[in-house]
């Protein structure tokens, strides 16, 4: 008759700790395989693996998550025109409008923006943007202005560097 | 109106069941590509060769209405020179009261705790594959071989037994306490093996232990096991009785930690005195990002005074640098180096040298 071994008695007396309230109780359960082999993720995002019935998908990693539209440039966008007071935002339909913003430095001016991120996927032609610019008309009052031509390009183009650092950072 | 009104419901719900039922059936895998370069003892060696090894894993995962949780898991071997078709199966059920798994696949043994590793795996990698076999564990003692755990062929876990069909319990995690416990009734058989005759090793058990938690920002893990089996009644060999503790500390991307373990005199013969064998390690490693580095010392002690031949007494001891880079989700590359030392106690010749392992290794 062998005694009981004292990780025995230590596994006896944690099954009835889990009788006592108060205690946290998780879940998680050893998978030597799934640490071995997806400890530095998976070519498919998130867990790895794909479902094959169709419901897991390329999520995380792609910025789906949670917005309508595409996450890095949502948050691309904020970041990039977060100089500006946000007028509205709509994570679902894709559109941040800011206020009317004067640069301190050019007096007399002030502009706006407007964009829109209009799919889920991350692309360069899923971005709108446009700059609306007035100047003072000199009796207290604002008239519109005609923008530089190429002002909403260059908005786009440091709006979709910025959403690839974030993509950059996420996959790491 | 009442009564229709609840037969209703009751149709509705048994209708409704199978469709509730809510069913993951994920495909995953991994292939690895293995150069190693390496430099033995043995003149007439090769010093490269290129490995590759490829797993395909189909699970299947369900919640039933009364929340109990199944599935079934398979894993298949993807090599060209595998000879077996899958390597790892089994089924589960969990719920509240924690989770039973059933089936070829790894025992209570996985809560021990060791040295940390990265990448390929350090003294815990691959590093021994391109070994000499006779500098691997070196134990003539073929109960012991069979019973050899597959982390590398060294041991630095109690003697467990791998994925020999099993049954095995863990109790969820209770503030971060988790145990477990399993049972093999053969430590060698698996799949539909059934063995008839007496085996080496019988009614298998791993009890294991771990704690994990947080502590201001550091991180604390530590882990014990205790197995113990029957020897064979035919064998005139020690039942098989061993223990190991590990512990890690982990800060800012920093994790140092090592473990202890003793298999004594486990499936040596019973004739023999002064035949334990011990194994420490100890590891450090360092992760940033898509970056991690990593060293790690083993040091095994063969106590064969029994042994008047030489061959299984002494020592091994390996330490192995190693370093890892993530070039995208799922897509890594790592670089080992190992220097391993097989001293034997008697007038067998000791055998040194080197191995060094190119890893790149996509999962899917």
């Amino acid at each position: 008759m062998k005694t009981l071994p004292p990780l025995a008695v230590a596994l006896l007396s944690l099954l009835s700790l889990s009788a006592c309230s108060g205690v946290e109780s998780k879940a998680e359960y050893p998978d030597p395989d799934r640490e071995r082999i997806y400890r530095y993720g998976s070519l498919t995002g998130g867990e790895g693996g794909f479902d094959i019935l169709g419901k897991k998908k390329r999520t995380e990693e792609d910025g789906q998550t949670g917005l309508g539209v595409n996450s890095f440039l949502w948050r691309a966008t904020l970041d990039t025109v977060s100089f500006m007071p946000l007028a509205s935002a709509d994570p679902f339909g894709g559109v941040i409008l800011t206020d009317w913003y004067a640069d301190p430095a050019v007096p007399g001016e002030r502009t706006k923006a407007q964009i829109y991120v209009t799919s889920r996927e991350l692309r360069a032609d899923a971005l709108k943007a446009s700059v609306f610019r007035q100047v003072a008309d000199g009796r207290g009052g604002w008239k519109d202005a005609p923008v530089a031509a190429d002002s909403s390009k260059k908005l786009e183009d440091a709006i979709l560097t910025r959403a690839r650092q974030i993509r950059q950072s996420a996959v790491k | 109106m009442r009564r229709l009104l609840l037969a209703s419901t009751a149709l509705l719900a048994l209708s409704a069941a199978p469709a509730r039922a809510d069913l993951e059936v994920t495909v995953g895998g991994f292939t690895a590509f293995q150069a190693g370069f390496f430099d033995h003892d043995t003149a007439t060696d090769s010093s490269r060769d290129f490995t590759s090894e490829a797993e395909i894993v189909v699970s299947a995962d369900a919640t039933a209405d009364n929340g109990l949780q199944y599935g079934a898991h398979v894993q298949l071997e993807g090599s060209t020179s595998d000879s077996t078709n899958s390597g790892e199966v089994y089924l589960y059920m969990a719920g509240s009261w924690g989770r039973v798994e059933m089936g070829d696949w790894y025992g209570a043994s996985e809560l021990a705790v060791f040295a940390p590793t990265v990448g390929v795996g350090q003294i815990n990698g691959s590093y021994d594959d391109f070994l000499p076999s006779t500098a691997r564990s070196g134990l003539s003692n073929a109960n012991y071989a069979t019973a050899v755990n597959d982390r590398g062929d060294h041991n630095f876990t109690a003697l467990d037994s791998d994925d020999a069909t099993k049954i095995t319990y863990y109790t969820p995690k209770f503030s971060g306490f988790q145990a477990g416990v399993s049972y093999a009734p053969e430590q060698d058989d698996s799949g539909e093996t059934v063995s008839l005759t007496e085996g080496d090793l019988k009614n298998m058990f791993e009890i294991g232990l771990k704690y994990e938690g947080e502590f201001q920002g550091v991180g604390v893990t530590v882990g014990g096991l205790y197995n113990f089996a029957d020897a064979s009644d035919l064998a005139t060999t020690e039942d098989l009785s061993a223990w190991s503790l590990g512990a890690q500390l982990s800060y800012n991307g920093f994790t140092f930690g090592g473990g202890y373990t003793d298999n004594g005199d486990s499936l040596q013969a019973e004739a023999q005195t002064s035949d334990d064998i011990t194994s420490w390690n100890v590891g450090l490693t360092y992760e940033n990002g898509p970056w991690g580095v990593g060293v790690s010392y083993l040091d095994e002690d063969y106590e064969t005074n029994g042994d008047t031949a030489g061959t299984d007494g002494g020592d091994y001891s390996a330490l192995a640098f190693g370093g890892t880079y993530k070039v995208a989700p799922g897509l890594t590359t790592g670089l080992d180096m190992a220097f391993y030392d097989r001293d034997r106690a008697g007038s067998v010749n000791d055998e040194d040298g080197w191995v060094a392992v190119v890893d790149v290794t996509a999962a899917f």
